[in-house]
């Protein structure tokens, strides 16, 4: 979609949002633009990893998470107006993740949240996390509804169909690890450090992947679910067989893991686009994958491959915003805007929410990860 | 000066204007909810705001209590308040539930200030007659509380913690001044009001460290080549 032509009408129509995200292990502000065309402009986008504040832990802890973000996040907020240029008064909403993650946290972004609102006379628009993952993809490409959706991140691995702005239809969803979780439980047992899931990559350039023979769960069956557990004890056993472990153990075993869940992406996400296809008549779907899975490149070059065998389109955002951010959760606050779809905003008593599915007519999965399966 | 203060951090959840200058309570919000503090804090701030018919121009100074006290309170109050602060550009000011507490006990002697932090520990700071702090702010077990009490020469403790105290050393003269549980929001205010402004905005005073351990099992055997 072409950007010229705006007229003043539109320009004046424009849309600034300050979106807040703190539900895991990151503490993010941005404030972005959406013009009266509906195409969106990041003015600011301020991430602080707590990496290091979890690295001992081999995870990422609730309380330290939490008290990490209290004392980071107006700071953050600050330097993300400062970044815009921008202040206060400039601001027509302000947005923040209600839900799901780790309640701590949330609670956090969503008091600052209320609290700025408040003071200035702003709606506070309440964010489905995993809404802001799905709705990513409009604000960096442009993609039009509908598209498929494959959320990959150390909370979630699911599909979605995502036919339009608070219509979401979970096709698949792990029934136990999420994706990235299944990286960094590979990585704690390898004794690579956190994060697990670029470390496990960097580890694979090296390896052999052909060297062990791990399965690929749920290939053949709960079509569109994954399960990564089973995967994780059979690299377990495969290292314990074979300890102490040489460097080029760890190299051909986190080769062979990533080997693996590269199939079982790339196969599911083939079965996901031919079923989306058949659902919504497109010859061509868009697939978008998001969270900070989408950063592994073996995993990217598999998707590729998958898209362009069934004349698909790929969608893959930058890196910085398919891992957890504030400028994901203000578009997503701007997308509710811009369709009046907020309903029950602005109610200063909305709580924050530890569980919140996309789908809310999907039923929950059996079995729960190490952040629990939240959605 | 106009402050307005606000306290989760335990069993109470309030809000309140107080004018320094007049000495008085403007207008006040309390509930003793035990929790979801989160859910009501926000209409109570607006309840006070609109009673005094104010706006957050018309405010000084805001004040929070930091703890100690349930963690998710003490985050939900400096999250509400430090956000409350950058976005109105005002000061805020940290303060301790156990002063806040403190200046309820009756007495021109020496006490405790001990509230249950639950785990068989309590949240604990001894006070002198004027009521002016005489220790750091302390978790402390009972059987530790016990002694650091009883080496005073008339043994005197205030809050909620005290039964634990009373009952675990009956032979003992311990006497319980009272058994207040939360801060008065009046006494948080009146605190913020003699407080000096820091630059930096108040951090949460949790004395108790997170439950994590740093995690070496189920790591597979490298070589050490």
């Amino acid at each position: 979609m072409a950007s010229f032509g705006i007229s003043l009408r539109m320009s004046q129509s424009q849309t600034i949002v300050l979106g807040i995200e703190t539900s895991c292990d990151e503490t993010a502000a941005s404030v972005v633009v959406r013009d009266g065309a509906g195409h969106g402009r990041i003015l600011s986008n301020v991430v602080r990893s707590q990496v290091e504040e979890h690295a001992a832990y081999g995870g990422v802890v609730p309380e330290i998470a939490a008290r990490a973000h209290v004392e980071l996040l107006d700071g953050i907020i600050v330097r993300a107006l400062a970044d815009a240029g921008l202040g206060f008064a400039d601001l027509d909403a302000v947005a923040a993740t209600a839900g799901p993650g780790l309640i701590g946290g949330v609670m956090v972004g969503l008091m600052t949240a209320k609290a700025i609102a408040m003071v200035h006379g702003l709606p506070v628009i309440a964010v489905n996390h995993l809404e802001g993952h799905a709705l990513t993809a409009r604000l960096t490409d442009g993609v039009a509804f509908p598209y498929l959706l494959l959320l990959v991140s150390g909370g979630h691995s699911q599909f979605l169909a995502v036919e339009g702005v608070g219509t979401y239809r979970r096709l698949g969803t792990t029934i136990d690890d999420a994706l990235g979780e299944a990286f960094d439980k590979t990585a704690k047992l390898l004794g690579l450090p956190n994060p697990g899931g670029p470390n496990v990559e960097r580890a694979a350039l090296a390896g052999d992947a052909t060297r062990f023979a791990f399965p690929r769960p749920m290939l053949g069956k709960g079509r569109l679910d994954f399960s990564f557990s089973g995967l994780k004890t059979a690299v377990r056993n495969a290292a314990e067989a074979i300890a102490p472990l040489r460097d080029v153990d760890v190299a051909d075993l986190a080769a062979s893991f990533q080997a693996a869940v590269t199939d079982i992406i790339a196969q599911k996400s083939a079965t996901a686009l031919a079923d989306f296809a058949r659902d919504t008549g497109q010859q061509a779907p868009t697939l978008v994958v998001a969270g900070g899975v989408a950063a592994n490149k073996a995993i990217r070059s598999a998707l590729t491959a998958t898209t362009e065998a069934f004349g698909a389109d790929l969608v893959v955002p930058p890196i910085a915003l398919c891992t957890d951010n504030g400028a994901m959760i203000a578009w997503a606050g701007l997308e509710r805007l811009a369709t009046g779809d907020i309903s029950g905003q602005g109610d200063m008593d909305m709580p924050a929410r530890a569980r919140w599915p996309l789908d809310a007519s999907a039923s929950p999965k059996l079995g729960s990860g190490r952040l629990g399966t939240k959605a | 000066m106009l402050i307005l203060a606000i306290d989760t951090a335990l069993d109470a959840c309030s809000a309140a204007l107080f004018d320094s200058e007049a000495n008085r309570v403007v207008a006040v919000e309390t509930e003793v909810i035990g929790k979801g503090h989160a859910e009501r804090l926000m209409a109570m701030i607006s309840a006070v705001m609109t009673k005094a018919s104010v706006d957050f121009n018309a405010i000084d100074r805001i004040g929070v209590t930091v703890g100690p006290g349930s963690f998710t309170g003490i985050r939900v109050g400096l999250a509400t308040a430090r956000g409350l602060a950058l976005a109105a550009g005002k000061p805020v000011v940290g303060v301790s539930t156990l002063e806040a507490i403190a200046r309820e006990a009756s007495t021109d002697k020496p006490f405790m200030v001990a509230l249950d932090a639950r785990r068989g520990e309590l949240y604990t700071q001894l006070y002198d007659g004027n009521h002016s702090a005489i220790s750091d702010p302390q978790l402390l077990t009972i059987a530790e509380a016990t002694t650091a009490l009883t080496a005073a020469l008339k043994p005197q403790v205030f809050g909620s913690g005290a039964p634990l105290l009373a009952e675990a050393q009956p032979s003992a003269t311990i006497q319980v001044l009272g058994l207040t549980a939360y801060p008065d929001i009046e006494n948080v205010a009146r605190i913020t009001a003699v407080t000096a402004a820091q630059s930096e905005p108040p951090k949460p005073l949790y004395l108790r460290a997170p439950d994590a351990k740093p995690q070496t099992r189920g790591v597979v055997e490298r070589r050490g080549d």
